[in-house]
């Protein structure tokens, strides 16, 4: 079998007196849908930032499409492959929606260039209309970000990740904040998704979650309670204590 | 205090006072045809201040500090990066010229090159220490620049006459077997184009800057500079190279303005990167042709209330405090905004 896409080894992590990540493993192959899951503040927003070099880790390793990538600047961690969606909405606020998206999509290619103006460059144009497209927010292109309803700027956080090409993404709640009919056709768009890139997703919403994972990851107090397909998830004893009973 | 903060409107139109892109942008690539119509916007400016401002040097005058106020809006506006220390590439630009005309060359070309180039070299190192820090830090940096560059200037008078400035800067010829020189008290009309198509050719450039993907990254990371690194953008870089540009726009400004007064001394070279600031704010930072409407509204401020107010700052200031009061998005923004049907019109000419 080929090496998995993502494979972080005992990450580790505390904040003051709060071991935040506490010797956390995963394995992650490519064109899999994983999903991690967990009570408020057990550790899984600090997990991804030990992955994209947001936060160093303490101990630990992350390889990431064979190549080490530990402690390597977010920016760069980027250029390799790795793009994330956020938990707090983060967008480019006073930018047009299709201006958003279409920063994302020139960074592959044509980051520095300055020598010629952006929207002539229609190999961009055209993957940024793709991407609007497939989010579903192309009558929205000439929005300012900011003016968008919170459900519509929640995706087009997501379309800027997805528009860098990602090979890996990472998705922090990409339903926090939505109704249920949002919710449904944001799910729905990741399981499209997945047809393409490989998925590490956070989900609150179990129910949403045990319907289009591959796998799970059960994070408790930092520390990885239990790992497995969706259906042994649903069945764990531990799991029902700390997880399905408390926060739902 | 670096932010002037800024709502877009409920109908989703946005405002002009922090979001050049936004407004490039925002009806597609129509709009854009816009943004290279400040390059016409510029050439009607200059035509106006060639027939109406009596003074030539004054005019001239203009023409220089617009292009260093909108340079400076690079920063500003586009980077949301304030310099508190412009003056330093202007002054820097300034005594570079001068020199090279004194002890080197009389050859215009020369003498803006070194300005130019060795700007540029300055710049990248002031820049690297600088973009350590943001927001008001930052300012504080460019600011404490601009400190030690006065007080070098002071001390050193054996290389820049120190409180006495470099007097009697020889004329400089512009060469290429015309044999024209550009003499701002003999000849001021040749002066004046001559600085008429330096500052349109460099804010020609300006504006494809800002156009580039690399121009439309430095926007993206004044929005939010986490997501740009998301993205996978070298986000100091980016603004690295702005910095660069900003300053060496600059040193060209200062090398011309020796060239227009035959003079650099402390006074007033040092002691503008408040004036070039005031200029962009008040011509409006969401373009580049606001800072040159800026700069051009303050001259004529100055130079109309100077020869009757011995006081005249006071009143400039007055009104400078007055117009970010009541229209934080300048007179250019202020413009546009209430004048909308004007740019309809434009746009579906286009
Ligand atoms: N930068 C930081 N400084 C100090 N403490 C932190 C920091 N980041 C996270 N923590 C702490 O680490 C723990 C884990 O936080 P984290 O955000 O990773 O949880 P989470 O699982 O994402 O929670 P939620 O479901 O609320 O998003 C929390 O107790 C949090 O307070
Ligand atoms: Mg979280």
């Amino acid at each position: 079998m080929s090496e998995p896409i993502l494979l972080a080894e005992g990450l580790d992590r505390s904040f003051g007196g709060i071991h935040a990540v506490n010797d956390v493993s995963l394995e992650i192959p490519e064109g899999s849908l994983h999903a991690i899951i967990g009570p408020n503040g057990s550790g899984k927003t600090t997990l991804f930032n030990l992955i994209t070099g947001h936060t160093r880790p303490s101990a630990g390793r992350v390889r990431f499409a064979g190549q080490d990538i530990t402690g390597m600047p977010y920016s760069k961690v980027a250029r390799k492959g790795l793009a994330k969606s956020y938990q707090i909405t983060t967008v480019f606020p006073l930018l047009t929606v299709f201006e958003n998206v279409r920063i994302a999509a020139q960074a592959a290619e044509h980051s520095y260039v300055f020598w010629r103006p952006a929207d002539r460059i229609k190999s961009v144009v055209r993957h940024t209309e793709q991407v609007l497209e497939r989010i579903g927010l192309a009558h929205e292109r000439d929005t300012i970000a900011s003016n968008l309803s919170h459900g519509d700027q929640r995706r087009l956080d997501l379309a800027i990740a997805l528009a860098t090409s990602p090979r890996l993404l990472l998705l922090d709640e990409p339903t926090a904040g939505m109704s249920p009919t949002e919710t449904a056709a944001t799910v729905k768009l990741v399981e499209e998704l997945n047809a393409d890139v490989t998925i590490l997703m956070i989900e609150h919403k179990m129910d949403v979650i045990l319907s289009i994972a591959d796998r799970i990851t059960v994070l408790h107090q930092g520390e990885k309670l239990f790992e497995g397909a969706p259906a042994e998830v649903k069945s764990h004893p531990r799991v029902q204590e700390v997880y399905l009973t408390g926060s739902l | 205090m670096t932010h002037v903060t800024t709502t877009p409107s409920s109908d989703g139109t946005p405002v002009e006072g922090a979001a050049p892109a936004t407004l490039a942008r925002v009806r597609g690539s129509r709009a854009a045809r816009w943004t290279w119509g400040q390059l016409g916007l510029l050439l009607v400016l200059a035509v106006i201040v060639l027939f109406t401002v009596p003074n030539p040097s004054l005019a001239i005058g203009m023409l220089i500090y617009g292009l260093w106020a909108a340079g400076l809006n690079l920063l500003v506006g586009y980077g949301g990066l304030v310099s508190f220390g412009h003056a330093l590439p202007f002054a820097w630009g300034g005594y570079a010229a001068g020199l090279v005309l004194l002890h080197v060359s009389t050859s215009v070309w020369l003498a803006l090159l070194v300005a130019v180039a060795s700007m540029a070299l300055l710049s990248t190192l002031v820049g690297a220490v600088c973009l350590r820090r943001t927001e008001v830090y930052f300012s504080m940096l460019t600011l404490a620049f601009a400190q030690l560059g006065f007080f070098i200037a002071l001390q050193w008078d054996s290389v820049t006459g120190g409180d006495d400035g470099l007097a009697g800067i020889p004329v400089p010829t512009l060469g290429l077997g015309t044999g024209i020189e550009l003499n701002a008290l003999r000849d001021p009309l040749t002066f004046f184009l001559f600085t008429g198509v330096v500052v349109l050719v460099t804010f020609a450039g300006l504006i494809l800057f800002t156009e580039s993907p690399m121009g439309r990254v430095l926007q993206a990371i004044r929005e939010n500079e986490e997501r740009a690194r998301g993205c996978g953008y070298n986000t100091r870089l980016v603004q690295l190279v702005t910095f660069v540009l900003a300053g060496t726009v600059a040193g060209l400004a200062g090398g011309l303005f020796a060239m227009l007064n035959n003079f650099v001394g402390l006074q007033p070279y040092w002691l503008l990167s408040g004036v070039v600031l005031i200029m962009v704010i008040l011509g409006g930072r969401s373009s580049l042709f606001g800072p040159v409407l800026g700069a051009v509204v303050y001259l004529v401020l100055e130079s109309t209330l100077s020869r009757y107010y011995a006081s005249w700052q006071l009143i400039v200031g007055a009104i400078f405090m007055v117009c970010v009061l009541a229209f934080p998005q300048g007179l250019w923004g202020l413009v546009t905004q209430t004048v909308p049907g004007l740019f309809r019109r434009r746009r579906s000419a286009g």
